[in-house]
């Protein structure tokens, strides 16, 4: 029998290839992402201090944040800015995503690309424009004095919730036209005329053609949006004030000022879970896995 | 055997619960243009992939002059395929496409131009060296397929369906070009073909192939007047089948069937006459074309027949083919030559009642 | 119908217009206005913020920083992403759609939280932060990056034409080095821009793991502190901003004549 090792070379010869391929990759992810995400797990059960951690196993992490009002605070504004901005966003979004979806293929090009574009420039640098758009005595101010429509500078333009969605629906807006208009561009004319011809109004249409058949597209913007957004911590930094405070900034104050890394990682957790169960319910509500 | 060039043993191979290939065998001579013909699904494009050495069998051996090639890699091996969608690599030229199996080689540049430039002229591409694969049509990329495969003369070229996406015109033409260039390269081709007209025309043999497995083996005309089985029968050209059972075997394989609803037939059987006994259920298959009709029953000689009504003619040109409803209601087909140019002052028309016959040694029996 | 349609039109340009380009546009306008505070009334054009922006020599150095890192990065990102990718699509074998949620996770994580735990890693692992962990930490999240970007090109090569070059007989590596590599050059360029790009740009991430290394992004968030830089940021970040639509636009044109080649063909 010479098959048989023969047979076993060729075997281990495609093992070497999948190795080699796998290999290097999935190592380096394990290294750098998978082992730094468990041991942020298992810190957040250490007891910490000021500038310490012990190995030792306490629930204290934990419990101080469901104690700390400021802290609760910054999770309730958290979901209510992130889930609120979300929503804006889609009612934003859908017109363009539609229009887009219907026109001729030169002009959605021009579109594609004026959408794309600002997405590569720094966030810092477009934050920071809006900061000298909206502050007391920014552009916009200044413009609306100047024109005679207020007296008084609005104060609620920066350093307020209102800045915080507005930034965010800025930097995330092109994210959710995209896929929306992937999704829509993928419904047939002639569905939304054999409907017509059955006699459904362009309600009927949009209730129960249009919609229906976005939902995937809605689902790819809601994760990309929603999660990093429900992570965010620059933006509230800069332009939210004490009012637009999120847990993104509790955490990185933790780390970078208080020096409670155990405490950091407890809050991290809890806004990894919120995160994975908003996601879920998402799922759940709207009935996505038939889709996927 | 040791003559053979290429020498496939029970070869068996299964995807996950499904067996795709099993127990497949045979041998090819040196030129000969081999056809394996089956329906889509029947597992010959999987054999022609393990002769190539894209897939390794799971059991069994292939065998290059005597030589064991089963777990040798593609490039070890002395095969070129030509893929069923082509595989042109779209970002090289006409030219880069044909030289990139003589570059691997290491043939010298200025040989490669003057081989590629005859190769050209053979296929008649001339001047075709700059363009890429997405400015041909289909059977000018078909044609750069073939040259690519060709140009390093391999001892052997596997044809996986070359013409199936092709229109009938250019497949008529490319067919008989393919033909030429196998008799002027003195190289063994195994083509895959679902379509059995093409394997009639083109091979020198043709295996048949149904479900993983090899029916038959044999010659253009064997495999059409003998089959060997129903299935065979059915698959090869045009044919009726009648289900009956045997009344009495007599000497030299005859023997009489009773099909229900057209009474007893006569017919000869060529393959399996062991299994033939009375009360055992067998297939007739007799040839459309071996069918005589008529409006009279002949008065003398050894004929099968029966009685029916014209449903439908099917005027072809150079035959008129004939569905005649049996009183017991089934139909029958009938080719006849158009012989004369109005079909005669007797011109058999719809609802006729005529008669259908035919000699015994055209009834086949096929034991099942 | 028509209505509507120049509605939805007017709707779409203005809402791109206000809330994507406005607040860009200002900033640029502004980098030429002569005066300290960036508002109204406009006091004179200058060129004098870009002048400053030429002597700050930490700018240059946080720039030349981010550079050379982003470069680093999208190297090993690109080798480490591409055979992620070809580990994704072009074998079979149980656990392949395991490593390709695998290799996908981190897209779902938080930059935030990725960052903490990469800072609680080095720290605990025992590695000084620098411009090194800096590296390691945006491969860790270009890799996912590259991976995707390429495999979804490689899902669209056909797998006939590898082997096709094994018959007329390359090895393995010959095969992919002549033909699957060039076929999918365009991605794997553009994706190395958008890598280059995300390192570049990564300020979340880099804020945890750059001990006393300044960045651009850093640097940027370090100056947007005081009120008296503010001009200079705003003329550093005109310039970045036109470079970076540039290289964009470079990167889309290679993303797309990529899909042409392969749709025509």
């Amino acid at each position: 029998m010479t098959a048989r090792p023969r047979r076993w070379r060729y075997v281990l010869g495609q093992y070497v290839g999948l190795a080699f391929n796998l290999v290097p990759p999935g190592l380096y992810l394990l290294v750098f992402f998978y082992a730094p995400m468990s041991i942020l797990l298992v810190m957040s059960f250490w007891k910490s201090g000021y500038m310490t951690l012990t190995p030792a196993f306490t629930l204290e992490n934990y419990i101080t944040f469901l104690t700390t009002p400021i802290y609760l605070k910054a999770l309730r504004n958290t979901v209510a800015i992130a889930t609120g901005t979300m929503l804006a966003l889609v009612v934003i979004a859908f017109p363009m995503a539609y229009y887009l979806a219907r026109m001729r293929p030169r002009y959605e090009r021009l579109i594609l690309y004026l959408l794309i574009i600002p997405v590569e420039i720094n966030f810092l640098i477009r934050i920071f424009a809006w900061k000298i758009a909206l502050g007391r005595s920014g552009i916009f101010n200044r413009a609306l004095m100047a024109l005679g429509l207020i007296d008084e500078p609005l104060k609620f333009l920066l350093y307020s919730k209102f800045a915080v969605a507005l930034v965010l629906v800025h930097e995330w807006l092109p994210y959710v036209v995209i896929p929306l208009y992937l999704a829509l561009k993928g419904i047939s004319p002639d569905i939304i005329a054999a409907a017509r011809s059955l006699g459904a109004t362009r309600w009927d249409v949009f209730r129960h053609i249009i919609l229906p058949l976005s939902v995937p597209g809605l689902f790819a913007s809601f994760v990309l949006v929603y999660i990093p957004m429900l992570g965010e911590f620059a933006v509230p930094a800069l332009v939210g004030g004490p009012s637009g405070y999120m847990l993104g900034n509790v955490v990185e104050n933790q780390f970078l000022s208080a020096g409670n890394w155990g405490l950091g990682s407890a809050i991290g957790f809890v806004l990894l879970t919120v995160t994975l169960a908003l996601v879920a319910l998402v799922v759940k509500v709207a009935g996505v896995e038939k889709l996927l | 055997m040791t003559d053979a060039r290429l020498e496939v043993q029970q070869l068996t191979k299964r995807f996950g619960a499904k067996t795709a290939v099993q127990d497949v065998s045979f041998t090819v001579q040196p030129n000969e243009f081999f056809c394996l013909l089956g329906p889509s699904g029947c597992g010959k494009t999987t054999i022609l992939r393990m002769i190539g050495g894209l897939l390794v069998p799971d059991a069994g051996r292939v065998l290059l002059d005597g030589r064991d090639i089963t777990f040798d890699p593609p490039e070890k091996r002395d095969i070129n395929i030509v893929f069923q969608n082509y595989a042109l690599f779209p970002h090289m030229t006409v030219y880069d496409n044909i030289a990139f199996g003589p570059r691997r080689q290491g043939w010298p540049e200025d040989r490669i131009r003057r081989e590629v430039g005859r190769l050209l002229e053979i296929a008649h591409l001339q001047g075709y060296e700059g363009k890429y694969p997405r400015q041909l049509s289909g059977g000018e990329q078909q044609r750069v397929a073939l040259l690519r495969a060709l140009i390093t003369r391999p001892q052997v070229l596997l044809l996986d369906e070359p013409l199936g996406a092709l229109d009938l015109k250019i497949r008529q033409q490319l067919q008989l070009e393919l033909i030429n260039i196998q008799d002027d390269f003195h190289i063994t081709f195994i083509y895959v073909t679902h379509d059995q007209s093409e394997a009639l025309a083109m091979g020198d043999r043709i295996a048949v192939m149904n479900r993983g497995r090899i029916l038959q083996i044999g010659d253009p005309r064997s495999i059409y007047e003998d089959p060997v089985n129903r299935f065979v029968a059915y698959f090869i050209g045009n044919t009726n089948l009648f289900d009956g059972t045997v009344q009495e075997v007599t000497a030299g394989s005859k023997a009489r069937v009773a099909v229900p609803g057209v009474g007893d037939i006569w017919g000869v059987c060529r393959h399996g006459r062991e299994k033939l006994r009375p009360g055992v259920a067998v297939s007739i298959s007799v040839r459309p074309e071996k069918i005589h009709i008529a409006r009279t029953a002949p008065t003398e000689g050894a004929w099968n027949r029966a009685q029916g009504v014209v449903q439908d003619i099917i005027y072809l040109g150079v035959s008129t083919e004939y569905i005649v409803r049996l009183h017991a209601g089934q139909t029958v087909r009938v080719f006849t030559q158009n012989l004369r140019r109005n079909g005669g002052h007797d011109a058999i028309t719809w609802d006729d009642p005529v008669w259908v016959y035919w000699r015994p040694a055209h009834s086949l029996i096929l034991p099942d | 119908m028509r209505l509507s349609r120049f509605a939805l039109a007017f709707y779409t340009y203005t809402v791109i217009g206000l809330l994507i380009y406005l607040p860009i546009v200002i900033l640029v306008v502004f980098s030429f206005n002569d005066s300290r505070v960036l508002s109204l009334p406009w006091k004179g054009f200058t060129l004098k913020w870009y002048a400053i922006a030429l002597q700050r020599s930490d700018l240059h150095h946080a720039i030349w920083t981010s550079v050379w890192i982003a470069a680093v990065v999208t190297v090993v990102s690109l080798f480490l992403g591409v055979l992620a990718a070809n580990a994704m699509v072009r074998y079979r074998y149980p656990g392949r759609l395991f490593f390709t949620g695998y290799v996908a996770v981190p897209f779902v994580v938080p930059w935030l939280l990725l960052g903490i735990a990469l800072l609680l890693f080095f720290n605990r692992v025992g590695i000084p932060l620098s411009s090194l962990t800096i590296i390691l930490s945006h491969i860790a999240f270009d890799v996912p990056l590259v991976a995707v970007l390429v495999a979804a090109r490689l899902h669209q090569f056909d797998p006939w034409l590898e082997a096709a070059a094994r018959d007329l007989g390359c090895t393995p590596w010959q095969a992919f080095r002549y033909v699957t590599l060039p076929i999918i050059a365009p991605a794997v360029i553009a994706a190395g821009i958008f890598a280059f790009n995300w390192s570049f740009d990564a300020f979340v991430v880099t804020h945890f793991v750059s001990g006393t290394q300044v960045t651009f992004p850093l640097w940027v968030w370090s100056a947007l502190r005081y009120a008296k830089n503010l001009p200079v940021v705003n003329a550093v970040s005109s310039v970045i901003v036109v470079v970076e639509m540039g290289l964009v636009l470079v990167a889309e044109m290679l993303r797309r004549r990529g899909e042409g080649a392969e749709s025509l063909f």
